[in-house]
């Protein structure tokens, strides 16, 4: 099922890069839909497993866990311990986890933050960083300090690109190497506050919370 | 309260991928602008005119930042207006473009408004469970375990002070204070939800009869309503794409379907305002019936006052 999950995003992308390069002027349009589209096979791998109440848990709770820090923080801009919580999930209950995790927690923060066009990419966004954290957990990458805090810093960086990336595309035309850079940056403050906010949130309880996560998988022998 | 409330969330959701697909569809003047004054009519239908003002502030930024990124970096059109420091030359037509755009992504953000506070958390879980039925539970439980855990997160919090007294923490010691508690909460969540997660096992969890908290059953009435919009919607995509809608900005404005395809023009049109309107029609045509049951209770009433009607 991993296969076809990989297949939705690089269809994904090769969309963007089609309408970006043919410079469709539905591209929006087009772009908004196949983002949506291409979290349904995440769901419906994780629909198929078919997993117990327990086994849906540790996503329930750490989804919950994001949700109240993203409201409790709301009053900074952009300053959410979202990445932080989805990062750890995807570490400790594998990538099909992380990624519910990172979605479900991007649709149900929306309901209190008020659902847009953003919502999508940002269920994307923070499922894929739960996803692939999952996935260099697995092949032993993910171990010491240093790579987890530099995978936090280039994941939230990277959600800041892909938020950006759909105001760019479908509705800044003919682009030019000079406008998709300086929208870019435009964001960057953004998404350095977000970054320093991941690792804010990393540092003092990744060592406890993947061990604690570690200790309660194995206890009540969740998949 | 809208009268579209009262309707199947299906009718509202056809509604808004119709209209959500009608904005981004095309960069025409004509279309982007009747679409964005339907938005405006519906946002201050649902919310008022003030909540319209503090949006329409929020996301100004947003609209400067789209005007500024077509017209600053790139020197097509033909018209030059003016020049804007070292950049290439402002022409009347990327200007044109970048305004256009702006609106377009504004007219969307409208309709997430709309559809906000047209469409509650509920109905997303049913739209959610009636598909993917693990995934709508999830949702539903992680609505329900945020209030629980910031409770709970406060008791934990009180806790943690009483152990420590009078006692002052010093900034390292702060840290590590709230590391130790987001760490109990974790663990006192996690242990909680698999007691919940097992009673669900033991009460027949994977149950085929589940019901949901608000019971929607789409009648002929909502089907009716559907059918209709769909029906529009269709003829708009044929008309409009059947070349009314082109419309070209460089190297000049050019509205290329106007002239060729009159009659498609009209249709498409009209189409295209009777889906943007349809929320503002049913509300007014809702309105009236509602008037007209009042006005006969009235009428009844005063024929019992009266001694017309005998009303034991």
């Amino acid at each position: 099922m991993r296969k076809w999950s990989w297949l939705a995003i690089i269809s994904l992308i090769s969309v963007m890069a089609i309408c970006a390069i043919l410079r469709i002027e539905q591209t929006a349009l087009f772009i908004f839909f196949a983002a949506v589209i291409a979290i349904i096979p995440f769901f419906i791998s994780y629909e198929r497993k078919k997993p117990k109440p327990r086994d849906l848990m540790p996503v329930v709770v750490l989804s919950a866990l994001a949700v109240a820090g993203r409201i409790l923080f709301a009053a900074l801009p952009n300053f959410k311990p979202m990445t932080a919580i989805v990062i750890i999930a995807g570490m400790a209950f594998g990538p099909e986890s992380g990624f519910m995790t990172g979605a479900l927690s991007g649709l149900v923060s929306n309901l209190f933050f008020g659902q847009g066009p953003w919502t999508p990419w940002q269920m994307l966004a923070w499922g894929m960083i739960g996803f692939v954290a999952g996935i260099l957990s697995e092949k032993n990458i993910l171990v010491k300090p240093w790579s987890i805090f530099t995978y936090g810093i280039l994941a939230s960086l990277s959600f800041g690109f892909i938020m950006d990336t759909w105001n760019i595309l479908g509705f800044v035309q003919p682009l030019n190497y000079k406008n998709i850079v300086s929208s870019y940056l435009l964001g960057i403050p953004f998404n350095i506050s977000h970054a320093v906010s991941t690792v804010v949130f990393l540092l003092p309880v990744y060592k406890t919370w993947l061990c604690q996560l570690k200790r309660i998988k194995l206890k009540f022998n969740l998949k | 309260m809208h009268s579209l409330k009262d309707y199947h969330p299906g009718v509202s959701l056809l509604y808004f991928f119709c209209v959500l697909t009608c904005s981004m569809m095309t960069r025409n003047p004509i279309w982007v602008l009747l679409c964005l004054i339907f938005a405006i009519i519906f946002v201050i239908q649902l919310k008022g005119f003030k909540h319209f003002l503090l949006q329409l502030f929020y996301f100004l930024p947003m609209l400067i930042f789209i005007v500024f990124m077509n017209s600053y970096f790139n020197s097509l059109g033909l018209t030059v207006l003016f020049y804007l420091g070292r950049g290439s030359p402002v022409t009347a037509e990327n200007l044109t473009y970048g305004v256009i755009s702006g609106l377009a992504l504004l007219t969307i953000l409208l309709w997430f408004t709309c559809f906000n506070s047209l469409i509650s958390a509920d109905q997303i879980l049913i739209i959610m469970g009636k598909s993917f039925p693990t995934i709508g539970l999830s949702l539903a439980m992680i609505i329900k375990f945020i209030p629980d855990t910031i409770k709970q997160g406060r008791e934990v919090l009180l806790n943690q002070k009483a152990m420590l007294g009078k006692q002052e923490l010093t900034g390292n010691q702060k840290v590590k204070f709230a590391a130790r508690m987001i760490t109990v909460l974790l663990s006192w969540s996690m242990e909680n939800s698999l007691e919940t997660a097992d009673s669900m096992l033991a009460k027949g969890y994977p149950s085929k009869n589940r019901i949901n908290y608000s019971r929607e059953h789409l009648n002929s009435s909502d089907l009716g309503l559907l059918i209709t919009m769909l029906i529009l919607f269709i003829i708009h995509l044929i008309s409009a794409f059947s070349g009314s809608i082109k419309f070209t900005y460089y190297p000049f404005l050019k509205w290329s379907g106007f002239a060729t395809n009159k009659n498609m023009l009209i249709i498409s049109l009209v189409s295209l305002s009777l889906i943007l309107a349809f929320p503002l029609v049913l509300d007014i045509i809702n309105r009236y019936k509602w008037q007209k049951i009042l006005k006969q209770e009235q009428n009844m009433q005063q024929q019992i006052i009266d001694g017309i009607i005998v009303y034991e």
